[in-house]
C-alpha cells in the first residue's frame, strides 16, 4: 500500500509542524460560532515529547482530533499542517487520513476499555492494525505482535486474552500496542492514563518514554495533570480557552511559570508534604477565581483577562509571544514585571 | 462537633472480609478477595484518608461503611454499636446517617430526574413511613455547595462535571448525615475544579461538624486534606500515618 | 419513546385497530349475510366510467350476474348503475353500547358492493376480513399485553424475592421456552369441546397464548432489574434509607419500559399468529364468526384458489398487520440502541 507521506524524508524536518490551527463549531443558539481552538502552532522534532497542559473545555481534545483528522463533520477546521516535512492538503479526505492514522501517526485516547472490542482476543486486535497497514502475512503479523507485547512488558499469553480478563493497566498497554504496531513517527495521546491509578499510570508513562527514546518517536501528550507531563515530556504548551498561554521546557516551565494562568494553575496542586493537624482553613487549596469564558463569548484580547490577578489596560489587546528564557509567553506583561505577586 | 468525646469512633470496621465471585458458572469462576480482615476506626470529626491503588478494596470498604453492603464476616459499627443488618427498618435509618458520594457523579443521578427531583429524593424516599421532616431550605443548601438555583429545572445529567459534583454533595447533605464518605470524588478532575471542590468539602466539614472519609489514590491530596491516612493494599490496612501532633485526633 | 419512526408506526397500528374495532360501521355487509347466488363472486371495483364510456363524478358499481354462456363466471349488469354513497341507512345493529342505523359506505340498492369479492356462500370478503382481523388482532394485542404483564410480574418477583423464588421461576422460564408452544397450544385446545361460544373461545385463546408467552419478557425484565439495582444512583437512593418499594417504583421499573415496549411489539404478532394458527386448524372461534385464520384456511380447499385470487386477501391483511408490528419493534429497538 502506498503511503501518503514517506516515512524516510529529510531527517532534519520536524515530525509535526502545525500552524494557524483554528477549530470552530457552528452554534445553533448563539449568533457567533464557538471558537474552540484559535490560531495554534507548534513543532515537534523527532524523538521529542511535547505536552499540552489544559483544563477541560480548553480545546485540547479538538487539537488532538484536528492533527489526526478525526474532528466531527460539523466542525470547521483550518490549519497548515506538515507531517514529516510534507504538507497535509487542506482538502485531505478520509482515505488520506486513514492511511496516515495508525501508520505514521499512532493515537491513544481516553478510556482504553472503550477502544477494545469486548469479544475479540486482544492479540488479534493488535494484529488487525498491522494487517490493514502492512502487506504482511498473518504469521509475520503475529510475530510482530508478540515482539510488541514483549516490548510493552506484557506476558505473551495475553495474546489470547479477552479485554475483560485484563487489568486497566494491561488494557492500556494493549491500546498502546495498537498505536505503536506500525512504528509511527508520532504518537498522539489524549489523557490516556486518567482512568489508571497513580502507580500504574507512572509505569505506563515510563514505558512510553522509553519506547519514544528507543524508536525516536515524537510524542504529543495531552493532559490536565502537570504531574503526568512532568514525567513524560520535554516541552510543555499551556492551553487556555483555545490559545497558547505559555510554552517552554518542561522543567523550567513547571518550576518557574511566567504566565499568571500557569502560575495559578500550578498553585492549585496540593502543597503539604506531610500530615499535620492544622485548622481546616489552613488546609484549603489555592483556587483560580471565576470560570473559563464560554467558547461563544471569548474576550477579544488575552483570554485570561477576566480571571487574571495582575491585569492591566493593555491586556485588552491580543498578546503576541514574548520570548522568555527557552520558551515563549503570550502575556503583555511577561518580563516587564514579576508575575504572581498579586496586585 | 458532634457532642461525644472527640476520639469516639463514628464508624468502625472489625476484621471485615468480603469476597466476590467473578465469571459465570460455566466459564469457571474466580474468587476475588476484596476485603481481607480489615479493621479500622473513623473518629468523630476527623478527616480520614484511605489511600490505595485500584483493586485494594477501597470502594468495597466504602460500601460496607455506608451500610450498603454486608461483609461476609466481621462487624461494622456505628457510634460504638454493631450494625443490626437484619433489622431492615433500623438499617434504613442508619444509612441516612452516613452518606456515600460516588466517584462518577453522572452515574450517581438518575437520567430521568431533574436537578430538583434529585435533591428532593432523599426526603421522598424516607417520608413514606417516618415522621414529617422540616422543609428543605433550598436557597441555603444550594448556597452551601455554591450551586446556581437556575439549574433546578434542568435535567441533572445535562449539568457540567463540576455542577454535578456539587449536586451530589448537596444531595448527600439533605439527610443531615454524621459522616460523609467521598469515593474518589476528586480524581480525574481538572486541577482548578479539584481545588474548588476540596475547599468546598473542607468548608462543609467545618460548618456542619462532619466526619469525613476520603477515599483516593492521590496521596498528595490525602496529605493536604486529611488528619490521618490509612494505606490499603489487597484488602488490608498496611500502614497508618497520622500527624505527629494529632494525638487527640480531632480538628482544632 | 422518543423516535419519530416508532411513533409513526404506533399511530399506524392504532389506526388499523380503530378501523377493525369499528367493523360494524365500516363493513358494508354483515359478516354472516349470505347471498347464495353470488358464490365466489369476483370483486366489484368502484367505477367512474360506465359501459357507454361516460364519466360520472360519483363512483358506482355494477351488479353481478351469472354469465349465461358460462354459468361459473360472472358478468356486470351494465343496464343499471348503483352509485356508492357514504352514510347509507341500513337495518339497526348493535355496536358496543350504540345502535347503528347507518353504514360508512355502500350502495342504496340491496345488490351491494363487494370490494374484495365473496366467498363460497356469497358472503362479502371485505366485511369478513374486517371482522376477522378484529378478532385476530385484538386477541393478539391482548394476549401480548397479558404475556408482558405476567413477564413483568415474574421478573420483578425474581429480583425482589431472590433465592428459591428466583431459581424456581427461572427454571420455569427455561421449561416454557424449551416447549414447542404452538403444538402445546393446539394440544391444550384439543382437550376442550370443539364447538364453543365465540366469547369463551376468544377469552380462552387470549389466556392460553398469553400465559405461554411470559417467559422471554420475564427473563429480560429480571436482567434489566438486576443491572439497574447495581447502578450508582440506585445505591445512592438506598443510602437515603429508601424502602424497597421506593427503589422499585421510582428507579427500577421505569428502566424496564423500553424493554417491555419492544417485547410487546415483538410478542403481539406472535400471538396473532398463534390465534390465526388455532383458527386455521378449526380450533378457534367457529363459523360463521370469521377470524383471519379461518379465512385463510379456506385456501386449503384446493379447487379454485388460483382462479379466485381475491380469496388471498385475508393472508395479505394478516401479512400487513404483522409487518406493521415488526416495523414498530424495529424502530423501538433502534431507539434503545442509541
Amino acid at each position: 500500500m502506498t503511503k501518503p507521506i514517506d516515512s524516510n524524508p529529510d531527517p532534519k524536518s520536524p515530525v509535526l509542524r502545525l500552524d494557524r490551527l483554528e477549530v470552530r463549531y457552528p452554534s445553533r443558539t448563539a449568533e457567533s460560532d464557538a471558537v474552540v481552538v484559535d490560531g495554534l502552532g507548534c513543532e515537534i522534532a523527532r524523538g521529542q515529547a511535547v505536552g499540552v497542559l489544559g483544563e477541560s473545555g480548553s480545546g485540547k481534545t479538538s487539537l488532538a482530533l484536528a492533527v489526526t483528522g478525526l474532528l466531527p463533520s460539523e466542525a470547521r477546521c483550518s490549519m497548515e499542517l506538515e507531517i514529516l516535512g510534507r504538507p497535509v492538503p487542506a482538502a485531505a479526505d478520509e482515505r488520506f487520513w486513514r492511511r496516515l492514522r495508525g501508520d505514521t501517526i499512532g493515537m491513544v485516547f481516553q478510556q482504553p476499555s472503550l477502544a477494545l472490542h469486548p469479544m475479540r482476543r486482544v492479540g488479534l486486535q493488535v494484529a488487525d492494525v498491522l494487517l490493514s497497514h502492512r502487506p504482511w502475512s498473518a504469521r509475520s503479523c503475529r510475530r510482530k505482535v508478540m515482539e510488541l507485547l514483549d516490548e510493552l512488558d506484557l506476558e505473551s499469553d495475553i495474546f489470547q486474552a479477552f479485554p475483560h480478563q485484563l487489568s486497566g493497566g494491561q488494557r492500556q498497554r494493549i491500546v498502546l500496542a495498537q498505536a505503536l504496531a506500525c512504528e509511527p513517527s508520532l504518537l498522539v495521546a489524549d489523557e490516556p492514563t486518567t482512568a489508571l491509578d497513580r502507580k500504574t499510570e507512572i509505569q505506563v508513562l515510563e514505558l512510553v518514554r522509553r519506547l519514544s527514546r528507543e524508536r525516536q518517536m515524537a510524542l504529543l501528550w495531552i493532559s490536565h495533570d502537570p504531574g503526568v507531563l512532568a514525567e513524560i515530556t520535554d516541552r510543555i504548551y499551556v492551553m487556555y480557552a483555545g490559545r497558547w498561554m505559555e510554552e517552554g521546557p518542561t522543567e523550567s516551565l513547571l518550576a518557574e511559570p511566567n504566565h499568571p494562568y500557569t502560575k495559578l494553575l500550578l498553585d492549585c496542586l496540593p502543597r503539604r508534604k506531610a500530615l499535620r493537624s492544622e485548622p481546616l482553613d489552613r488546609r484549603r487549596l489555592t483556587v483560580i477565581p471565576g470560570m473559563a469564558p464560554p467558547a461563544s463569548e471569548l474576550p477579544s484580547g488575552c483570554r485570561f483577562v477576566d480571571r487574571c490577578p495582575v491585569v492591566t489596560e493593555s491586556c485588552g489587546e491580543k498578546p503576541s509571544p514574548v520570548p522568555m528564557g527557552q520558551g515563549r509567553t503570550w502575556c503583555v506583561r511577561a518580563g516587564s514585571t514579576r508575575l504572581g505577586s498579586g496586585p | 462537633m458532634s457532642g461525644g468525646p472527640a476520639d469516639r469512633a463514628v464508624l468502625s470496621a472489625a476484621n471485615i472480609s468480603m469476597r466476590y465471585r467473578r465469571g459465570g458458572k460455566l466459564s469457571g469462576s474466580e474468587q476475588i478477595q476484596a476485603l481481607d480482615g480489615m479493621s479500622l476506626e473513623v473518629r468523630s470529626g476527623e478527616i480520614l484518608a484511605l489511600v490505595g491503588p485500584s483493586g485494594s478494596g477501597k470502594s468495597t470498604l466504602a460500601r460496607c461503611l455506608a451500610f450498603l453492603e454486608r461483609p461476609d464476616s466481621g462487624e461494622v459499627g456505628f457510634q460504638g454499636e454493631a450494625v443490626p443488618w437484619e433489622d431492615v427498618l433500623a438499617m434504613r435509618g442508619l444509612r441516612r446517617r452516613v452518606q456515600l458520594v460516588f466517584q462518577d457523579p453522572a452515574r450517581a443521578v438518575s437520567p430521568r430526574f431533574t436537578t430538583e427531583q434529585v435533591l428532593r429524593e432523599p426526603q421522598q424516599a424516607w417520608q413514606q413511613r417516618a415522621s414529617p421532616q422540616r422543609a428543605l431550605d433550598w436557597a441555603q443548601l444550594l448556597a452551601e455547595v455554591e450551586l446556581d438555583p437556575k439549574v433546578l429545572p434542568m435535567r441533572a445529567r445535562s449539568l457540567s462535571g463540576g455542577q454535578l459534583q456539587r449536586l451530589v454533595l448537596a444531595r448527600a447533605l439533605v439527610t443531615e448525615p454524621d459522616a460523609l464518605l467521598l469515593d474518589e470524588t476528586f480524581s480525574g478532575l481538572d486541577l482548578s475544579l479539584q481545588a474548588k471542590l476540596a475547599n468546598l468539602v473542607l468548608g462543609l466539614v467545618e460548618s456542619r461538624g462532619l466526619t469525613c472519609v476520603l477515599i483516593t489514590h492521590n496521596s498528595a491530596l490525602a496529605e493536604q486534606l486529611a488528619d490521618r491516612s490509612l494505606v490499603l493494599s489487597q484488602g488490608r490496612v498496611v500502614d497508618e500515618r497520622s500527624a505527629p501532633d494529632a494525638s487527640t485526633g480531632g480538628t482544632s | 419513546m422518543g423516535t419519530k419512526v416508532a411513533r409513526k408506526w404506533l399511530w399506524w397500528i392504532l389506526a388499523i385497530h380503530l378501523v377493525v374495532l369499528a367493523a360494524e360501521l365500516v363493513a358494508p355487509h354483515d359478516f354472516a349475510r349470505q347471498v347464495r347466488t353470488l358464490s365466489f363472486a369476483p370483486p366489484t371495483p368502484p367505477r367512474w366510467i360506465d359501459a357507454e364510456g361516460r364519466f360520472h363524478w360519483r363512483p358506482f358499481v355494477y351488479a353481478l350476474q351469472r354469465d349465461p354462456r358460462n354459468p361459473r363466471e360472472f358478468i356486470d349488469t351494465t343496464n343499471e348503475r348503483h352509485p356508492i354513497r357514504f352514510w347509507v341507512p341500513s337495518e339497526p345493529r348493535q355496536m358496543g353500547p350504540m345502535v347503528l342505523k347507518y353504514r360508512l359506505f355502500g350502495t342504496s340498492s340491496p345488490t351491494g358492493i363487494h370490494l374484495l369479492g365473496t366467498d363460497r356462500y356469497g358472503r362479502d370478503m371485505f366485511s369478513r376480513i374486517l371482522y376477522g382481523a378484529r378478532l385476530s388482532l385484538f386477541a393478539g394485542a391482548l394476549a401480548g399485553t397479558l404475556a408482558v404483564v405476567l413477564g413483568l410480574i415474574a421478573g420483578t418477583l425474581c429480583v425482589t424475592w431472590g433465592g428459591w423464588v428466583d431459581a424456581f421461576l427461572m427454571r420455569m422460564v427455561e421449561l416454557t421456552i424449551s416447549l414447542p408452544w404452538l403444538y402445546l397450544l393446539i394440544g391444550v385446545r384439543a382437550f376442550l369441546p370443539l364447538s364453543m361460544d365465540p366469547v369463551p373461545v376468544f377469552v380462552l385463546t387470549i389466556a392460553l397464548v398469553g400465559t405461554l408467552g411470559w417467559a422471554v419478557p420475564a427473563r429480560l425484565v429480571r436482567g434489566v432489574l438486576k443491572t439497574a439495582r447495581e447502578q450508582d444512583y440506585v445505591q445512592a437512593a438506598r443510602g437515603f434509607g429508601a424502602s424497597e418499594a421506593h427503589l422499585l417504583f421510582k428507579h427500577l421499573l421505569p428502566q424496564t419500559r423500553d424493554t417491555l415496549l419492544t417485547q410487546w411489539a415483538l410478542l403481539v404478532p406472535k400471538c396473532v399468529m398463534a390465534e390465526v394458527t388455532l383458527s386455521f386448524f378449526g380450533l378457534g372461534v367457529q363459523e360463521p364468526f370469521p377470524s383471519l385464520g379461518s379465512l385463510i384456511s379456506v385456501l386449503t380447499e384446493a379447487h379454485g384458489a388460483m382462479t379466485r385470487v381475491w380469496m388471498f386477501w385475508p393472508a395479505v391483511a394478516l401479512g400487513l398487520a404483522i409487518l406493521s408490528y415488526h416495523l414498530l419493534a424495529e424502530a423501538l429497538q433502534q431507539h434503545r440502541d442509541v
